[in-house]
């Protein structure tokens, strides 16, 4: 891999439509997770699972929050 | 000089607040590295450098690290110390030499920009958890009782 392509992965935009947009929002909540329960647990051993289960949670509420809020405009439409 | 060697070890044992929060946002997780917990400043440098350059690789670095578009983006994405001032070096550098480059359609700028900017967060909330442990180990060390002195003739 040349300097150049390497550069190009950071300069050049990707291109992201449809289910992609909700997509991404599982690695940002994953690595918030990480961090999160990193700081907070006294056992790294602890680390992955109580992170993936804090991952999955605020998906959830979210997916919650998201499809409470479609109803709400829905039935106001 | 039994007396100054003992006062290095006890400065030694004693990590100061502002050398380890400087650490920590000059370098995600090498705060906690310089307090010994190693495998804990590892996860934090890969998590944090990872999301913030994953969200330049999305966005661009033109469309992500901009201070004229992005307003308070720009600050929270800044906590991620000398990566930041060079992503935003990087930035300024492209826009000068080449104007006329198309920058990232939506939504993947506002993703990149969200990315790099929650980077810089969690860095932050790193930095006040290093110095929490920091303050936590002064008041252990503070709170021993000082050692017994060899009374013996």
């Amino acid at each position: 891999m040349t300097i150049e392509s390497l550069q190009s992965v950071f300069t050049e935009p990707v291109s992201i439509a449809g289910s992609g947009r909700l997509a991404m929002l599982i690695p940002l909540t994953l690595s918030v997770s990480i961090v999160y329960k990193t700081m907070r647990c006294e056992r790294l051993a602890q680390v992955p699972l109580a992170s993936l289960v804090l991952c999955l949670m605020i998906l959830a509420v979210m997916g919650l929050i998201g499809v409470t809020l479609l109803l709400v405009f829905r039935l106001l439409a | 000089m039994a007396r100054a060697s003992a006062k290095t070890a006890e400065s030694a044992r004693r990590p100061s607040a502002p050398v380890t929060a400087t650490l920590a946002w000059l370098l995600p997780g090498l705060g906690h590295w310089w307090l010994g917990e190693r495998t804990r400043g590892v996860v934090f440098f890969t998590i944090i450098t990872v999301t913030f350059w994953g969200g330049i690789a999305v966005g661009g670095v033109r469309s992500t690290v901009t201070p004229r578009e992005n307003g308070a983006w720009i600050a929270a994405q800044l906590c991620m110390g000398p990566q930041a001032l060079s992503a935003l070096w990087w930035s300024n550098q492209r826009t000068i030499a080449h104007p006329t480059e198309l920058k990232a359609p939506w939504p993947a700028s506002n993703i990149g920009v969200v990315y790099a900017g929650v980077a810089g967060l969690l860095n932050l909330l790193v930095i006040i958890d290093v110095l929490a442990r920091v303050e936590s180990r002064q008041m252990a060390l503070a709170s021993k009782p000082p050692p017994q002195r060899d009374r013996s003739p």
